[in-house]
């Protein structure tokens, strides 16, 4: 089964559910633009070498399309396809302006140097034309580029602009540095994202998060600055795992000290202050919360089996397939998913957005408090939507989505 | 139709750099578009189209909008490629593209078919303008299609603009715009250069044979030129089945005949012949202009003619064109025969971009004039390079194209 496929199974399964319109279900089963440029770089050594890269543009009837550019060796027009779905949906899910679209360059960036990164970038940018634009198609990060690759992404695109046109279209691109209008906030934002939706959710369990433990996969940005926040909180971090290995400590790590390590190391394996540990280990820790944050690393039937959590937080998409989630469900285990929980990035990118349209800088409490409100509120209507329906968090969340796309189109209409 | 294989072989004669080589290999990009429309009972149908650009190294991008159940992104790939190398080969300042859409339109109705047009106009948005992809009339696509393609395109256009925006599709009505013989261009252009060929090789063209395969628009308008010359049409096949008549069949006749009945099948003046029968027929001249001819080397075999003139492409395999030269055909390939509707798709946009009316005279003495020097170059170059029509074509347009971008270089 392809990703598309799962994308479509659960698409399928909430349009059953809500009763999804026919005619919207039919558009929204099928991407509405896919591009595939083919565009020549000049290599090092001079030689001419030819690359290929896609846009999926899925769904703009909420806004201009807008996702993620990946940078990944052999991607394929199937796997953005599939991803560019996921983002219509989760724009949908929080109520943001915006369509959904997904990029990907097939090249291993760690195998070309800095110029040739450039060069390929601004001949992709280039490559696309009239495809993106800030009203039209908005690129942010994803696996493997990062804000580097943005800023000339937005260089390239700007110098195609005739000049009094050229400041108008900063939010080309999201996820820039914050020199070239990047938003406050942003780092923090998918960590804090997953920690406004465990505070809500203690909040119903009536449980306290200063005497909760939780333990992490995946110690990026995401769950490093999770565990800090939460930290913060009076919560206990009892185990970590990354690619370099597991540690674990009965009476909690300090995820500051830790993501200085980690930093330094490139990895948290060797950590002094806790001892090393399996990965059946790691994953049957006996804690409230397991937030999964590492996007390779998907929960298969085996590591469900294993967990001993009252709540998975999804800090990354797609990691639960059908088969894992109906088992979680089984054991009692109640999930925040990726919709709603994966959500800081997108809902900080929508705010980089909005602050380049209108010339402003907002400051990180801004940002922050902004993206409280707004996720209560959606994690409240998927709430409601699941009593209503008495479905699982996961296709409310979706639901709710669809029901603002639908409205749309009925009130649109078919052109022409 | 695979065209990779003439590539291959024309880039190795013109000793094409790698880099270049790499280069027009593969369309600069492609495009798949989903788009809903309302059908007449109201529902929604979604359909699938498709927009390559292969090359615009020469120029804007120039291509077709076919409607056909066949029509894929490896199909119209293809297309677009071959569209680059006849522009180039021609003179003519274009790159090359096509598209189309996955339909069979004779299951629509008008307003339906107005509405797929529309709402696919609309998809493709800027990927397509008038000094940057034009496009024009091909299977199952007219100067109706191409009025909407218009209509449409300029209510994206502010007010101001809209009359520079004429040229972003060719084969419109004469009213809107339209080139006075744009229709049956492919048709007369290869009737030019097989009245061209005749003469080089001492042929009478008044007192030659031909067959032809197919009778949609190109099939049916060379027939009626060449009927114009004093040629005499021994038999013509399309999907419905052959006809032969020894004594010559009268295509306006047929024309009108199979307008009529969707297809020659039971044209009274002459009789019901088999496929194979068809191919046997020995005459001065094979012209296939079949969407599908399904040619295979046992199949050309079969032929017993001088000259295969191509509105369509037959040597779909590697090793075919061995075939014709064993047997002393001479053939004037695709690439070079059917040149005339891009030539005259290229007048029609300096006609609309100068604001001017030509005249069908002025039309037809300069589509020659462009056809003939394509020709010549074809001529010449093959025996310069020693290598068959086809794969000289091609090498042309390659060497043109070359030179481009080791003028321009490659940005960044």
């Amino acid at each position: 089964m392809t990703s598309c496929d799962e994308a479509l199974r659960q698409f399928n399964q909430a349009a059953e559910r809500m009763g999804l319109d026919p005619d919207v279900r039919k558009i929204l089963s099928q991407t509405a633009c896919e591009i595939t440029v083919n565009f020549p770089v000049k290599m090092d050594d001079g030689e001419l070498r030819m690359f290929t890269g896609h846009l999926a543009q899925h769904n703009n009837v909420l806004g201009p399309f807008a996702g993620g550019l990946r940078y990944q060796e052999a991607v394929d027009r199937d796997d953005v396809r599939a991803l560019a779905i996921r983002m219509t949906w989760k724009h949908a899910v929080l109520g943001l302006p915006f369509g959904g679209a997904v990029g990907g360059v097939d090249v291993d960036p760690s195998r070309c140097s800095p110029g040739e990164l450039e060069r390929a970038t601004r001949r992709f940018t280039f490559g696309l034309g009239g495809n993106i634009g800030p009203e039209y198609g908005v690129i942010c990060p994803e696996l493997g580029t990062d804000e580097q690759i943005m800023a000339w992404i937005l260089d390239t695109y700007a110098s195609t602009m005739p000049p009094h046109e050229r400041n108008l279209c900063r939010h080309v691109v999201m996820g820039k540095p914050a020199t070239l209008g990047g938003s406050a906030g942003r780092e923090q934002a998918a960590g804090h994202a997953i920690v406004i939706m465990l505070d809500e959710w203690a909040r119903h369990e009536q449980l306290d998060l200063g005497q909760a433990t939780f333990f992490i996969q995946g110690f990026g940005a995401t769950g490093s600055w999770a565990a800090r926040l939460l930290a913060e909180r009076g919560a206990r971090l009892l185990a970590v795992e990354d690619d370099s290995g597991a540690i674990a400590h009965p009476d909690g790590i300090d995820p500051g000290d830790l993501d200085s390590y980690a930093r330094l190391r490139g990895g948290i394996d060797g950590y002094p202050k806790a001892s090393p540990t399996d990965r059946a280990g790691f994953l049957s820790t006996r804690a409230d919360i397991f937030i999964p944050a590492s996007p390779q690393k998907p929960l298969t039937r085996d590591c469900a089996s294993m967990l001993k959590v009252r709540v998975v937080a999804e800090g990354a998409d797609a990691l639960t397939d059908r088969e894992t989630d109906a088992l979680l469900r089984e054991r009692g285990v109640q999930i925040l998913p990726d919709l709603l929980c994966h959500s800081g990035d997108t809902i900080v990118h929508y705010y980089e957005w909005l602050q380049n349209r209108r010339s402003e800088r907002w400051e990180a409490e801004e940002v922050s408090s902004k993206m409280r409100r707004r996720l209560l509120s959606v994690y409240e209507e998927a709430r409601g939507i699941a009593a209503e329906l008495s479905t699982d968090l996961r296709l409310a969340a979706l639901i709710a989505g669809l029901r603002r796309i639908e409205t749309a189109y009925l009130k649109r209409g078919i052109f022409p | 139709m695979d065209t990779r294989d003439y590539f291959e072989r024309a880039a190795d004669l013109v000793g094409l750099s790698p880099g270049v080589r790499r280069l027009l290999a593969l369309p600069c990009d492609e495009l798949t578009l989903h788009f809903p429309v309302k059908m007449d009972d109201e529902s929604v149908e979604t359909f699938r189209g498709f927009r390559v650009h292969h090359n615009d190294a020469l120029g804007p991008y120039l291509g077709g909008l076919r409607y056909h159940p066949s029509v894929t992104l490896k199909a119209m790939r293809t297309q677009a490629a071959q569209r680059t190398w006849q522009a180039a080969l021609a003179g003519l300042p274009f790159g090359g593209s096509m598209g189309g859409i996955q339909l069979d339109p004779s299951r629509h109705t008008l307003s339906e078919l107005e509405r797929i047009t529309r709402r696919f106009v609309f998809a493709l948005g800027n990927n397509i303008g008038p000094d940057y992809d034009v496009l024009t009339t091909e299977v199952n696509t007219n100067s109706q299609i191409m009025s909407w393609v218009l209509d449409t395109y300029f209510s994206t256009v502010p007010p101001q603009e809209r009359n520079r925006a004429f040229p972003v599709v060719t084969g419109k009505p004469l009213e809107a715009g339209g080139l006075p013989g744009r229709n049956r261009a492919v048709g007369l252009g290869m009737a030019m250069l097989i009245e061209r060929w005749a003469k080089d090789h001492g042929v009478d063209l008044a007192a030659s044979t031909y067959t032809l395969q197919g009778f949609g628009t190109v099939g049916s308008s060379v027939a009626r030129v060449l009927q114009s010359k004093g040629a005499r049409l021994l038999a013509v096949e399309d999907v419905t089945g052959g006809v032969f008549h020894a004594g010559g069949i009268d295509a306006e006749d047929l024309f009108e005949y199979s307008r009529r009945h969707f297809g020659l099948r039971g044209y009274p003046r002459a009789t019901a012949l088999s496929h194979e029968a068809f191919l046997r027929t020995p005459a001065t001249i094979f012209i296939p202009a079949a969407l599908a001819t399904g040619f295979t080397s046992e199949l050309l075999e079969l032929l017993n003619v001088r000259l295969v003139a191509e509105g369509a492409c037959i040597l779909t395999e590697p090793g075919m064109d061995e075939v014709l030269r064993r047997k002393g055909m001479d053939l004037l390939p695709d690439v070079l025969c059917t040149v005339g509707g891009a030539t005259a798709s290229y007048f029609e946009w300096l006609q609309n971009k100068r604001g001017e009316r030509w005249e069908l005279e002025e039309v037809e003495k300069r589509l020659q004039d462009t056809l003939y020097r394509a020709y010549e170059r074809v001529a010449k170059a093959s025996v310069e390079f020693g290598a068959d029509w086809r794969t000289t074509s091609v090498a042309l347009a390659l060497k043109d194209l070359e030179g481009v971008y080791r003028d321009r270089g490659f940005f960044p």
